[in-house]
């Protein structure tokens, strides 16, 4: 081998080795991987720190510690005890979120890949939500009939669906409240407290919970115990998404007339067939209605918009394997209408 | 620490060395699995003082393993698409597929060193790690760091300026 030759090695093993360090690395592992690896420790993990006692105490230590730290614990429960729970006051906290009859409130929702939304939500009890963006689509479903209608005012179109079953899916804020509430009837739900801060002459508390499915992390006014916002960060879907609600009003009065299905004169009707009997058509409509190949995240946005709330329903008819993830899909819709 | 805090602090780690290794999802998705069930074992045996260290050091092991079990299947993998599929950040087709095929030459050619050869030079060029953190992690002297380096270096060198067979690649 000349040198000329072996400087052209060294070049080119650099160059992989480069190539192999700027690989496109998804952010997160898949949720079913940390889950698996989450469920594989034994129910009592506390292995970790016998085994560490195992290697260096005797066992008379060993029941000197244990005694002490079995003292040493009660007290600190003592001591805790006689200050302001967190866990309480988290519940006092979230206690209208949960049981108001009307809510409204702005949703920011930030998913790796597709542009950040804001929309406003309004929900009336027990399954009526309106979602609306500023100047654009409006959205308005009833989880509990299965019933959808997306208004877009810049094409005068009004998409309807209407699904054999109710929809699974219900949005940011049900779904954070169902987390909320799980939390709450789940003892081994610890809620930390987090910090205090002052924003313009308000004192705030953070509150942070884990949920199976997202960390969640509340604020709340320090005098009032009033909620301000809500951050949660799921990682249900294959990329991790940041969801903020702020601007809470409960119990207002919503007009009926929010949640009507009925279609506002001069707009053309366009009605979706129900995915989950004939996927193939419905993805079809999709495409038709939107006239793009999935391919930009602007345009995937629109999408996502009409098929988030029954997201979790859509079934790839050829392996029956729940279509819940968008990067998985996009290549099966793809495939379905030979793209 | 607990079991969910190891997980929850390390998993980014695990993934992204799995991932880089092996360039798709379910492969990396299995190696993620497998080193932390791994780990599981580990510490059923022995105390273990740095967990970074010992999920950094078995996610490199598992992925070089696994890199070697598809050689030996010899097939060409496909790749299951992915978001990056559709994200419109994606470089050109054709700079892509150079690069991609620059990536499998080189994951490839590791296969074909012996292990601790292997496991220096990606704990080393792909994960940044210094002499004396690779020393610990192998448990091997600073000085041995450096000869498996070399030598790995060389190999590689040698193995990329073969034209590799398509079964190969």
């Amino acid at each position: 081998m000349t040198p000329n030759e072996q400087n052209q090695n060294y070049d080119l093993l650099d160059k992989a080795i480069q190539t192999l360090r700027e690989t496109d690395i998804p952010a997160e592992p898949p949720f079913e991987a940390v889950h698996a690896v989450l469920d594989a420790a034994p129910d009592n993990p506390r292995f970790l720190h016998r085994s560490f006692l195992s290697h260096h105490l005797n066992s008379i230590t060993k029941i000197a510690a244990v005694l002490i730290f079995s003292l040493g614990g009660l007290s600190l429960l003592n001591w805790m005890q006689s200050l302001d729970n967190p866990q309480t006051q988290y519940a006092g906290i979230v206690e209208p979120l949960l049981n108001a009859q009307t809510t409204t409130c702005q949703v920011t929702v930030n998913t790796v890949g597709i542009p950040e939304q804001t929309y406003s939500t309004q929900f009336k009890a027990p399954g009526l939500i309106r979602h609306s963006v500023e100047g654009g689509a409006v959205q308005i479903v009833d989880f509990t009939q299965g019933k959808m209608l997306t208004l877009t005012p810049a094409r005068l179109i009004a998409v309807e669906l209407e699904m054999a079953s109710p929809l699974q899916k219900q949005g940011h804020l049900l779904e954070i409240k169902k987390a909320i509430q799980q939390t709450l009837q789940d003892d081994s739900s610890i809620v930390h407290f987090v910090e205090e801060k002052k924003i313009d002459d308000q004192t705030l508390l953070a509150y942070r919970v884990s949920h199976s499915q997202m960390d969640i992390t509340l604020w709340a006014d320090a005098d009032t115990l009033q909620l301000i916002q809500l951050e949660a960060i799921s990682n249900a879907m294959n990329s991790i998404e940041k969801i903020v609600i702020s601007d809470f009003d409960f119990n207002a009065p919503l007009d009926d007339t929010l949640f009507s299905f009925d279609v506002p004169n001069y707009y053309t009707a366009i009605t979706l067939p129900d995915p989950t009997e004939d996927l193939t058509a419905f993805w079809t409509k999709i495409k038709n209605l939107s006239g793009q190949q999935f391919t930009n995240p602007q345009h995937l946005t629109t999408i996502m918009g009409y098929i988030n709330p029954f997201r979790n329903q859509i079934i790839d008819p050829t392996n029956n394997q729940q279509l819940f993830q968008m990067p998985i899909m996009i290549p099966v819709m793809k495939r379905l209408l030979f793209l | 620490m607990d079991w969910n805090t190891i997980v929850s602090e390390n998993r980014q780690q695990v993934w992204r060395t799995a991932y880089r290794l092996l360039g798709n999802d379910a492969d990396a998705a299995d190696c993620f699995q497998e080193t932390f069930i791994s780990a599981l074992k580990v510490a059923e045996r022995q105390v273990v003082r740095n967990w970074p260290a010992l999920l950094h050091c078995l996610a490199t092991t598992r992925a070089l393993d696994r890199l070697r079990q598809r050689k030996r299947q010899k097939g060409r993998f496909e790749t299951i698409p992915e978001w990056s599929a559709v994200n419109s950040k994606q470089p050109e087709p054709e700079q892509y597929a150079q690069a991609a095929e620059l990536s499998d030459r080189l994951r490839q050619a590791l296969t074909k060193l012996p292990e601790k050869q292997a496991r220096v030079f990606c704990l080393r060029f792909l994960d940044d790690l210094s002499y004396r953190q690779i020393a610990q992690q192998m448990e091997i002297k600073t000085d041995a760091v450096g000869v498996l380096l070399q030598r790995a270096r060389a190999k590689l060198r040698d193995l990329l300026a073969t034209e590799l067979t398509p079964n190969e690649l």
